[in-house]
């Protein structure tokens, strides 16, 4: 019988289908009758989520500076480049 | 795996343009993975100045070694290898490790104390107004409260969960580059990432 405690053990795996069946089956029936444990998972769910968006929503891009100071850093190394 | 996956054809593109010393082809590259690098690097060492640095020697690397790069993995893979061979040893210098292997055993995903003996909550989570990632995203706050809990996160659950969460990379690869058994990726994936939860929890709780 699945407790609180182990579903929100499990809770990462179960989102990304890693528990073997009979285990996903007990979760997820823990859940549809457990609102705590609904609220941790979709909340975990949505931190994820928030996770995926950081760089994605906001990407820091390069200063002109760094870019300019790269392709220097490739003019100086295309010889080692070119396969003999 | 020795076969060459679809998208793996685009790197190979890539890399001939590369060998060929084209210079747009390096510039799409660092556009493509220079921040990303930076936040990985930002996972071993001390300060932002200091990451700047070795994604620079990152770069240098990826020049000097793309002549033997065989292509039995993706690019990215290769390149976020170097990077974190780079910081690792860049934040050891530093007098900071990671470890993979010996996880403590007393960290729990969540604080003991929110269940009884019986396995239920005793301190249930609340539900949120803030409930899905657009709300949140749209709030400039969370997104610092997200930044902050990443900051704290002890280095190897934050190396996983930057790789798996933030990154985007996959399971297998992170294993891989990390030197961390599935097993210990897993824990330490789910740890981090309800240190996050727990923080927008505070944050959302005290309204």
């Amino acid at each position: 019988m699945m407790m609180c405690r182990d579903i929100a053990e499990s809770a990462s795996d179960y989102l990304e289908h890693k528990l073997p069946f009979r285990r996903r089956v007990s979760v997820r029936l823990h859940l549809l009758m457990c609102k705590h444990c609904r609220t941790f998972v979709e909340q975990l769910k949505v931190s994820i989520d928030s996770l995926h968006s950081l760089d994605t929503n906001e990407p820091e891009p390069i200063s002109e500076d760094t870019r300019e100071r790269l392709l220097a850093l490739f003019r100086d190394h295309r010889d080692d480049l070119e396969t003999p | 795996m020795n076969e060459i996956k679809p998208k793996h054809s685009d790197d190979a593109e890539l890399v001939s343009r590369l060998l060929e010393g084209d210079e747009d082809a390096f510039s799409q590259l660092v556009t493509k993975y220079h921040s990303s690098l930076i936040r990985l690097a930002m996972v071993f060492v001390s300060d932002r100045s200091v990451a700047e640095e070795v994604v620079q020697d990152t770069w240098l690397g990826v020049l000097r070694g793309l002549p033997g790069f065989q292509g039995r993995g993706s690019l990215k893979s290769w390149i976020y290898r170097i990077l974190t061979n780079q910081a690792r040893r860049r934040g050891t210098r530093e007098g900071r490790t990671v470890n993979f292997t010996s996880l403590r055993p007393d960290d729990d995903s969540i604080e003991p104390e929110r269940f009884a003996k019986n396995g239920m909550w005793t301190l249930p989570p609340k539900a949120w107004d803030v409930n899905t990632p657009e709300k949140l995203m749209a709030d400039r706050e969370s997104l610092g409260v997200i930044e902050g809990a990443l900051k704290t996160l002890p280095p190897n659950q934050r190396a996983v969960v930057v790789m798996r969460d933030v990154l985007g990379t996959p399971s297998a690869e992170v294993c891989d580059i990390l030197e961390v058994s599935e097993a210990n990726q897993r824990v330490l994936l789910h740890r981090g990432r309800s240190r996050v939860r727990r923080a927008l929890e505070k944050y959302l709780e005290a309204g």
